[in-house]
């Protein structure tokens, strides 16, 4: 084991805790932002926001599958407009995420760790943003795992 | 005409809608849904010279004032207008009509009196200012350049007689990422030939298919946002001087490509080829992706994008036909070859035992088509119409370079002008 105060080839101190703060002291540090019962002012109002365009989302998902994806203003040749510009829009910022995270990484900057948790934080969720779109944008979205290669498709199940 | 077009008088020009006639088809879906690529019917018509001297523009509201009567409408700069006459379409307008009809148009009988049946002088144009927004299905009559639609002269095709069907354009037939024999073919093989010279662009092929193939009428707004469904469309190419272009049409139904770019981007298989030779839309498996429109180089591929085809009431799906399914919202659809009349003749062939003769398919397209334009028939056969027609040295693939090889091919179109009127 190596001495207090070296560290790992990849930047990171190879023994974190030193006397206080322990694990335990930690983890209730962490544990306990949850389990408070009065949120800051400030929280409320960021939680409004994001669940009022949640619901938006919601909505729009839908009307969407009410009414068809002709509702997105698409037509003959521009069949994939909307939601390709949006699926296209979210990858990037995925990407972008990556890209942050893998340069800090393989840069051996070892000041990264606060910047490489939300830049993959947001990479996860930009996917699922974009992960959407491809199963939006089809004509009948309820049979969207018609696109899997499993069952039928690949002749294993073929009647 | 000079004087009169000084003091502002023009000509006016009164004549029966080319589809709904004098009005008694206004309500007639199909007919008022039927897209006219040039010659507008729902707008008074007016030279391109006459528009740059009033500086009105497509969809400009004038006011048209003939012998104290008066009309608002909405102008389209129509090449080939004679300069100082507007030519209006009857037939628009009724007020008392069912829903089909509402609001269609204007009225062109209230500028007509009975010493100006047809044509008249002394029509007074006025701009006022007003827009309207037109609903077309062809924006561009150029060709660029490009040769979709081949024509010529008897003089310029007896000079060359290979000018029309280059073989040497056409690619080999294994240059293709893909396995060129995939699709091998037995039996019938099922081909299609156009002749643009006898095609006077009516538009009744796509009349006959709306009605055949159970395809929805789609609606103005829709249309306006380019969302037509006909299988068939009829394109029309313009060319020489603004004051006496020469149009040229071409039916551009699906070509049944040999080696179908649409049918290798489907992820689920939706779109396939049979073994004699049709590409197959399969509508239970199409789940909607679009891959398939977004690769046809030909765009001939339909999207129902709403509910364009449902809540039908019960005596609206007696209009159905029986035997052709009726697409729900979200597949892909397109021309068929009318396969149901294929199999129909088929079904008929085997109970008596023989070969399905000649001419005995006729498409929906072919069947109303008044000058023969379209011959639909078995191209394995050497003898049938559509072989022979193949063989002509005016057959062409449209788009050959790209190695789709498809199964509709058209003979060009040959012009015959007399010397003397030929410019």
């Amino acid at each position: 084991m190596k001495s207090e105060g070296s560290t790992s080839p990849l930047g990171y101190p190879t023994n974190l805790f030193t006397g206080e703060p322990s694990f335990e002291s930690v983890n209730e540090t962490i544990g306990s932002v949850v389990l408070r019962d009065q949120q800051p002012r400030q929280w409320w109002s960021g939680f409004i926001i994001a669940f009022t365009l949640l619901m938006i989302l919601f909505l729009a998902i839908s009307w969407l599958l009410i009414r068809g994806v002709g509702i997105w203003g698409i037509n003959i040749p521009v069949a994939w407009g909307y939601a390709i510009v949006n699926f296209v829009w979210w990858i990037g910022i995925a990407h972008a995420g990556t890209f942050i995270s893998a340069i800090l990484l393989l840069m051996f900057q070892h000041w990264r760790t606060a910047i490489n948790r939300f830049s993959e934080a947001m990479t996860l969720f930009a996917i699922a943003c974009a992960g959407m779109f491809p199963l939006l944008h089809l004509g009948r979205p309820w049979v969207f795992y018609w696109i899997l290669p499993c069952l039928f498709s690949c002749g294993k199940c073929a009647a | 005409m000079k004087s009169c077009a000084k003091r502002g008088r023009r000509e006016i020009r009164l004549r029966s809608s080319k589809t709904i006639g004098d009005a008694r088809s206004a309500t007639a879906c199909l007919l008022q849904a039927n897209p006219s690529r040039v010659f507008h019917r729902r707008q008074a018509l007016i030279s391109p010279q006459l528009a740059e001297r009033e500086k009105l523009d497509s969809g400009d509201v004038v006011e048209l004032e003939f012998r104290g009567r008066e009309l608002q409408a909405p102008v389209w700069i129509q090449p080939g207008q004679a300069e100082n006459s507007v030519t209006l379409h009857l037939g628009y307008g009724r007020t008392e009509v069912g829903p089909v009809g509402k609001g269609a148009g204007f009225n062109a009988y209230a500028l007509r009196t009975s010493d100006a049946l047809w044509f008249g002088d002394g029509l007074t144009i006025r701009k006022t200012g007003g827009k309207h927004s037109f609903a077309t299905t062809q924006h561009h009559h150029e060709m660029e350049g490009r040769d979709f639609l081949r024509s010529g002269t008897v003089a310029e095709f007896l000079a060359d007689p290979k000018r029309i069907a280059r073989p040497e354009e056409q690619p080999a037939h294994e240059e293709t990422l893909y396995d060129p024999d995939e699709y091998k073919n037995r039996g019938y093989a099922w081909g299609m030939v156009i002749d643009l010279s006898t095609c006077i662009g009516c538009n009744a092929c796509m009349v006959a298919c709306q009605a055949e193939n159970n395809i929805p009428v789609v609606g103005k707004d829709q249309v306006a946002r380019g969302r037509e469904m006909h299988w068939i469309r009829v394109d029309t190419y313009s060319s020489g001087k603004n004051e006496n272009p020469r149009f040229e049409h071409q039916p551009v139904p699906c070509m049944h490509c040999e080696h179908a770019p649409c049918e290798l981007v489907c992820p689920v298989g939706a779109t396939v080829h049979d073994n004699e030779g049709l590409n197959l839309q399969v509508y239970n498996r199409c789940i909607g992706t679009r891959y398939c429109s977004n690769n046809c180089p030909y765009k001939v591929r339909r999207f129902n994008f709403l509910e364009l085809n449902n809540n039908l009431s019960p005596t609206e799906k007696l209009v159905k036909n029986p035997e052709v399914t009726v697409r729900c919202r979200g597949v892909m659809e397109k021309c068929t070859y009318c396969i149901q009349r294929i199999n129909a003749a088929r079904a008929n062939a085997e109970q008596e035992d023989r070969q399905i003769r000649d001419g005995e398919i006729v498409p929906a397209c072919a069947q109303v088509c008044p000058t023969e334009t379209i011959v639909f028939g078995n191209i394995h056969d050497p003898n049938s119409r559509v072989s022979k027609l193949k063989r002509s040295p005016l057959n062409y693939r449209m788009l050959v370079e790209l190695n789709t090889r498809p199964r509709t091919t058209y003979l060009a179109k040959v012009r015959n002008p007399d010397e003397a009127i030929a410019e």
